[in-house]
């Protein structure tokens, strides 16, 4: 039980807090590159791979911060679908340059991310 | 500038952010389901790519299908869109996943699942667009998808989705 209520409640945040994001960034930004998901998933890949290292379930903290931080706040914070749905919306746009700066950017800054996340935790 | 569409700022932002907050507990609650249910097959993340896969599609579709044919207020869209399907959906376990495999040596495995999540979100999410009627003509040189989103809502001018 102690896992589903942790996933439960962090979803809650995660989502609430990508929207927040979102919202801002966009308020601000009016390029074609979809800056707010490749921050928020920038952010989520160094956040998870810190999390998953440090965090062994061995303990009742460790299996919290595993469900809740880990898998509930961080898995949905980051999304793959917007990520997606953008990178579709760029090519219909024609914007090609964008759209494979956007796909291969996410790809490898985000493996780099998490494998510092990984090594620092 | 506090009335749009008969609902004050403060009402607006509660809606949406009640929504985004309970289509975050349900996206999150299906994505763990979906992971614990899916079978391990040999080392490879075959639930989370199906997870990805699945919402990549279905974000594509719903977001779609809201500015051509149904229109629904914003709220219903952060809810579902935002909420369940982008909290169902996942780049940080697929990145910390595709680690995983490169440091345990499978190079070749960790390479496939990258090309199938990404190729093959990108086409499912263009193959969706194109079900729920998007045509590559309907869109205008450098709209973008905020701008549709605004203009489909009867939002003013400058004023930020949900915000």
């Amino acid at each position: 039980m102690i896992e589903w209520t942790g996933v439960a409640l962090g979803g809650m945040l995660g989502a609430c807090m990508r929207f927040f994001i979102t919202n801002r960034i966009n308020g601000r930004w009016n390029k074609n590159f979809p800056l707010a998901t490749f921050l928020i998933n920038m952010t989520g890949a160094f956040l998870l791979g810190f999390v998953y290292a440090e965090a062994r379930p061995n303990n009742i903290l460790d299996y919290w911060l595993r469900s809740g931080a880990g898998i509930g706040f961080i898995g949905a914070f980051t999304t793959f679908s917007t990520w997606m749905y953008e990178s579709a919306t760029l090519k219909d746009r024609k914007a090609i340059l964008t759209l494979l700066i956007y796909m291969l950017a996410s790809v490898v800054i985000g493996l780099l991310a998490a494998w510092l996340g990984m090594t620092i935790g | 500038m506090n009335e749009t569409n008969g609902y004050s700022k403060w009402y607006r932002h509660f809606l949406q952010y009640g929504a985004v907050a309970v289509g975050g507990v349900l996206g999150a609650l299906l994505r763990e389901t979906i992971e614990l249910i899916t079978p391990a097959s040999y080392g490879f993340p075959v639930a989370t790519l199906l997870i990805n896969w699945s919402g990549s599609f279905v974000l594509a579709w719903f977001y779609t299908i809201t500015i051509w044919r149904f229109k629904v207020p914003q709220w219903v869209r952060a809810g579902i869109g935002t909420g369940v399907i982008g909290a169902y959906t996942t780049f940080s376990t697929f990145a910390v996943e595709t680690n995983s495999l490169l440091v345990k040596g499978q190079i070749f495995i960790a390479g496939i699942y990258v090309v199938l999540s990404v190729i093959g979100g990108f086409f499912l999410a263009l193959l969706a667009t194109r079900l729920a009627g998007e045509k590559e003509e309907s869109l205008q040189d450098g709209e973008s998808s905020r701008e549709r989103v605004v203009d489909s809502f009867g939002l003013k001018d400058g004023e930020s989705i949900g915000d």
